[in-house]
């Protein structure tokens, strides 16, 4: 593919920055300036990010370097049409979480700096998405990690607190991991810049331990954010964050984030080819897998909603990766269109999540009985995000799972085949009883009725809904097409 | 063969406008009523009708539109489908296969049973559901799952088949619900995990399909043609999530549960269409998806064979033990709906002409006696069969009727599931099974010991068991007596549909006069 040079990939880096600059200066009681300063920053960096997609539709990537600190070793974004898709996703979330935020935050302390590391965060997100090489993507990745945490402690309770720390010490650890094999790729290569098919060829699989022992541990690194059992129990500690976080950046932007940094490792940096010839591919999907069961069982179990919610991501993660780990193009194409199937699905349920929460203080499944009655449109999304994730036709989530058990098919591995179907019925067990007590049982709550959240969160919730649903009608014009030139950079 | 195809949008009208008639519903009426707590009396029959009539009349509008409406698409399609043209749509939605239609004579033969059954039991719904708290949401509903089972029956290929089935089961759901009695949740959640459970294995199968055929079209005689394990596991995948709409034992015990406690319509509505669904999934399974020749190599049919001929005895024998009316009906269905598997897994012309008739002939018959209990249960608030003594003379149209229905279920001359057991036992006979045609024999007899007494209970007021005890019968005549000067006789709205199914029970029994046998003969003839 061609590839143009241009400031753009900076600028979708620097508006954030831009924005939260200002929101610093803006006083904590002026709530209506800062919303607004946080709604056009966040607006003006997706129209950037659309900018670059349209270069990419035209099938040109979009080049930047910033800094080269030597030959080989350069701050340098290269967009191609993994990393917009995963740009993309995310920056359209971003508009709708800060709406939702600025409902959710209503009248708490500490907005300024909730805001202020809510739009910067968006900058570390994108920088990941359009890093060129694993040096820009581990830089950001650190910076992704400082953003978000005082977003993680936010209510700054002891339990925060202890919830951060966990937080810092998981994610620097899978940094740390990175920056190991980063060093050593650089060492082996001469330089650790992304390219389709990976950059090992030319080593013929040598030094083998030595490269089966990085591939651990990049991969490991990045799996730490992905929440990769057994390393993802920072993510449910996580969910003391308020609402917002929980659902964009503990669903969507941090824990994808590592998927896509895997991601990243397997096709642009070792290479099917590779992977097949270290034969390192079957060790992973074994904890894949664990992961996939596990995740499902422990959001089984977990009656906090949120917490249900968490384990339910770590869960629909493991069928990103799985999806990856297949190395056929259909397995990829599955996985890539559950980044945003999933990422559209989970924050739905997570908002409504968060609305209920909000709205009426109770933050456990078992006290939301009758709950529909009061709130029927926000939990009307959740019945959506809940089926959507099951699989039921026609919300978004069927495709993705079409196209993963395709590719387990093709690939001949009926354990994934059946591993996906365990796990979808052990979604409809932890989502569907939520929904039937929500309209059909009683429960008791302070005020009778008319609980519904206010507009600036009903609506987000209302709008990713009818996306959700229109994602899976029209996916051939929307998601499938962006998945499709993932999937033929890659392979072809 | 040469089929002429005719591009057509009428059957996506078919189904939007009960789709969009069902959400138009949820703002008719009501409101959001805000009755604090669900009352323990899950009848609700004595309520008064807290509606105001502006708001109930808006609604039957609607109702007895966006029923009629595909009722007449489906008339006005017969005379181009019997001519032996296809109707095709496609839509450029839903990836990967996008949305198609195809209607041919199968389609068209059960798009218009369901049609007109659906057009009865909305006309009988407006008047049993009278005076319930949140009648919006019921018909709105009803018509959503009408319209999924619709869309079913006319869709295109094996994706779209899957959408609507998807669709239809979860919006069931609420349906079984409604009443929102601790019973009723407890049987909608086991009906919604029996449906994810149905769902997935339907996803499973018709993915391992696609891959190793590339086509989900409903347009072949059998797209599987080799023996494969995954071919197998596709098998098994259909047949789970077939069977459990279709209540084939072993995973009919959803049925039971989610009849007694959905309202009465809604269980007809699922006896009548929804079981039919089930089935309707069985014949493009056996005749499309696998092809005859297919099925005759690899034995499979003989699996289903025999569980369907298990599946009649267990659901008659069981029935029997059942004094809550509409569990006998519910394990009567379970049997009923085994004659039609059997019949379809026997692969013969005269046992499919059977199988396809009898789709018609259960939803007249069975469709019948759940009317007629729902009046008698609405009207007199009772479920149990012991205590039906002498109903015949509070209900002498009602319980005349449902003896009509009994005896047809018996399979006598000239009702009509005379010819459907005609049929099977020529089917049997066809591959030398003589055995199968006893077995209908006995099931038959089963059907007569426990559908009979309760006709003639009704109307002869005996007490049952009570071995004639004279103090007993004493009583129970002069209870008969007290009861039979106030007429408890349905609703006109309610009654007629129950007239209409009665006469249809007669109607397409008559040889002379048979139509719907001349179709499933000719739809036979196109399925061989």
């Amino acid at each position: 593919m061609p590839s143009i040079n241009s400031s753009l990939p900076l600028w979708s880096v620097l508006l954030p920055v831009i924005g939260a600059v200002i929101i610093s200066r803006i006083p904590e009681k002026a709530v209506k300036a800062r919303n607004a300063t946080a709604l056009i920053s966040v607006s003006a960096t997706f129209l950037v990010v659309v900018a670059i997609l349209l270069h990419l539709l035209k099938n040109q990537l979009v080049e930047f370097t910033l800094v080269r600190f030597m030959p080989g070793l350069e701050l340098f974004f290269r967009i191609d049409p993994l990393g917009i898709l995963f740009g993309v996703t995310a920056s359209i979330l971003w508009i709708f979480a800060i709406v939702y935020s600025t409902g959710y935050m209503a009248k708490q302390p500490n907005q300024r700096r909730f805001f202020l590391c809510f739009v910067i965060s968006m900058s570390a997100t994108l920088g990941v998405a359009f890093a060129g090489n694993l040096f820009t993507m581990y830089i950001f990745f650190e910076y992704l990690t400082l953003a978000t945490y005082p977003l993680v402690i936010h209510s700054q309770t002891d339990e925060a607190t202890r919830s951060g720390i966990k937080y810092i010490a998981y994610c620097f650890g899978g940094g740390g991991l990175i920056l190991f094999s980063l060093i050593i790729l650089q060492g082996i290569v001469g330089h650790v810049n992304f390219a389709p098919g990976g950059i090992l060829g030319a080593t013929g699989g040598e030094p083998r331990f030595l490269l089966t022992l990085i591939f651990f541990m990049v991969v490991l690194g990045f799996g730490t954010k992905g929440a990769i059992m057994p390393f993802h129990s920072w993510l449910p500690a996580a969910m003391v964050a308020p609402a917002p976080v929980s659902s964009l950046l503990h669903a969507v932007a941090v824990v994808k984030s590592g998927i896509f940094g895997m991601t990243r490792v397997l096709y642009f940096i070792y290479g099917p080819d590779m992977l097949i010839e270290l034969n390192v591919v079957n060790y992973l999907a074994i904890m894949v897998v664990f992961t996939i069961l596990v995740g499902s069982i422990l959001a089984l179990r977990h009656t906090v909603f949120k917490m249900r919610l968490a384990y339910s991501t770590i869960s629909q993660l493991g069928y990103i990766t799985l999806g990856a780990l297949m190395l056929t193009p259909v397995g990829l194409f599955g996985g890539i269109l559950h980044i945003m199937n999933h990422a559209m699905l989970k924050i739905t349920l997570f908002f409504c999540a968060g609305a209920v929460i909000k709205v009426t203080g109770k933050t456990d499944v078992r006290e939301m009985r009758g709950i529909g009655k009061r709130m029927p449109i926000t939990m009307i999304a959740f019945a959506v995000g809940g089926l959507g994730l099951i699989g039921v036709l026609p919300i978004s989530g069927y495709l993705s799972k079409f196209y993963l058990l395709t590719g387990a098919l093709d690939a001949d591995r009926l354990v994934f085949v059946a591993v996906m179907l365990i796990s979808s019925l052990l979604n409809s067990m932890y989502y569907l009883p939520i929904v039937v007590n929500a309209f059909f049982r009683e429960g008791e709550f302070d005020k009778p009725k008319d609980l519904e959240a206010p507009l600036t969160m009903l609506v987000p919730i209302l709008l990713l809904a009818i996306i959700c649903v229109a994602l899976g009608l029209f996916a051939h014009k929307t998601t499938m097409p962006l998945a499709e030139n993932v999937v033929n950079y890659v392979f072809y | 063969m040469v089929q002429e195809t005719m591009n057509s949008i009428i059957p996506f009208l078919m189904i939007i406008v009960p789709l969009l008639s069902g959400l138009a519903v949820f703002f008719t009426g009501g409101g959001r009523n805000s009755h604090g707590s669900i009352d323990s009396n899950k009848y609700q029959e004595e309520k008064a009708d807290d509606l105001p009539d502006g708001k109930a009349v808006p609604r039957n509008i609607i109702l007895m539109v966006s029923t009629l409406v595909p009722l007449g698409l489906s008339i006005y399609l017969f005379p181009f489908i019997a001519r032996g043209t296809i109707i095709v749509s496609n839509f450029d939605i839903l990836p990967p296969l996008g949305l198609t239609f195809r209607v041919d004579l199968l389609g068209q033969y059960i798009s218009l049973l369901f049609t007109f059954f659906g057009f009865i039991i909305v006309l009988y719904a407006i008047g049993y559901m009278r005076g319930d708290p949140l009648p919006q949401r019921f018909f709105g509903f009803l018509l959503l799952v009408f319209a999924g089972s619709l869309g079913v029956v006319l869709a295109g290929d094996l994706f779209t088949f899957f959408l609507f089935f998807e669709f239809m089961s979860i919006m069931y759901f609420v349906l079984v619900v409604h009443d929102a009695t601790t019973d009723a949740v407890a049987a909608g959640v086991k009906f919604l995990f029996m449906t994810i459970i149905a769902g997935v294995a339907l996803f499973l199968a018709v993915v391992i399909v696609f891959r190793e055929t590339g086509s989900l079209a409903l347009d072949t005689p059998g797209l599987i043609t080799t023996y494969s394990t995954l071919g197998l596991l596709a098998f098994l995948g259909f047949m789970i999530a077939f069977g459990t709409k279709a209540a084939m034992f072993p995973l009919h015990f959803w049925m039971p549960d989610a009849y007694s406690f959905a309202p009465l319509p809604a269980a007809t509505f699922s006896s009548a269409i929804m079981l039919k669904v089930g089935v309707y999934g069985f014949i493009r399974v056996f005749y499309n998806v696998f092809g005859l020749e297919f099925l005759e190599m690899v034995n499979w049919d003989l699996v289903i064979m025999l569980i369907a001929v298990f599946t009649i005895l267990f659901g008659s024998t069981i029935a029997i033990a059942q004094d809550d009316i509409i569990r006998r009906l519910a394990y009567s269905g379970i049997a009923q709906v085994g004659y039609i598997i059997l019949g379809i897994a026997l692969l013969t012309p005269n046992a499919l002409i059977g199988a396809v008739f009898h789709i018609m002939a259960h939803a007249f018959m069975k469709g019948c006696m759940f009317l007629c209990m729902g009046a008698v249960i609405k009207n007199t608030g009772n479920r149990s069969i012991r205590k039906m003594q002498g109903v015949g003379h509070q209900l002498p149209i009602t319980m005349l009727a449902f003896t009509v229905a009994a005896v047809t279920s018996v399979g006598i001359p000239p009702f009509n599931v005379f010819l459907t057991k005609w049929h099977l036992s020529l089917g049997a006979l066809d591959i030398n099974q003589f055995w199968l045609i006893i077995i209908l024999l006995i099931s038959s007899l089963l059907n007569a010991a426990y559908y009979l007494p309760i006709s003639y209970h009704a109307f002869l007021g005996l007490e049952e068991g009570s071995h004639g005890e004279s103090a007993h019968h004493g009583e129970a005549g002069h209870h008969g007596e007290s009861v039979k000067k106030k007429s408890l006789e349905p609703v006109p709205v309610m009654l007629i549909p129950i007239l209409i199914l009665t006469f249809g029970c007669l109607v397409f029994g008559l040889p002379t006069y048979n139509w719907p046998l001349e179709i499933v003969k000719t739809v036979a003839a196109m399925l061989h």
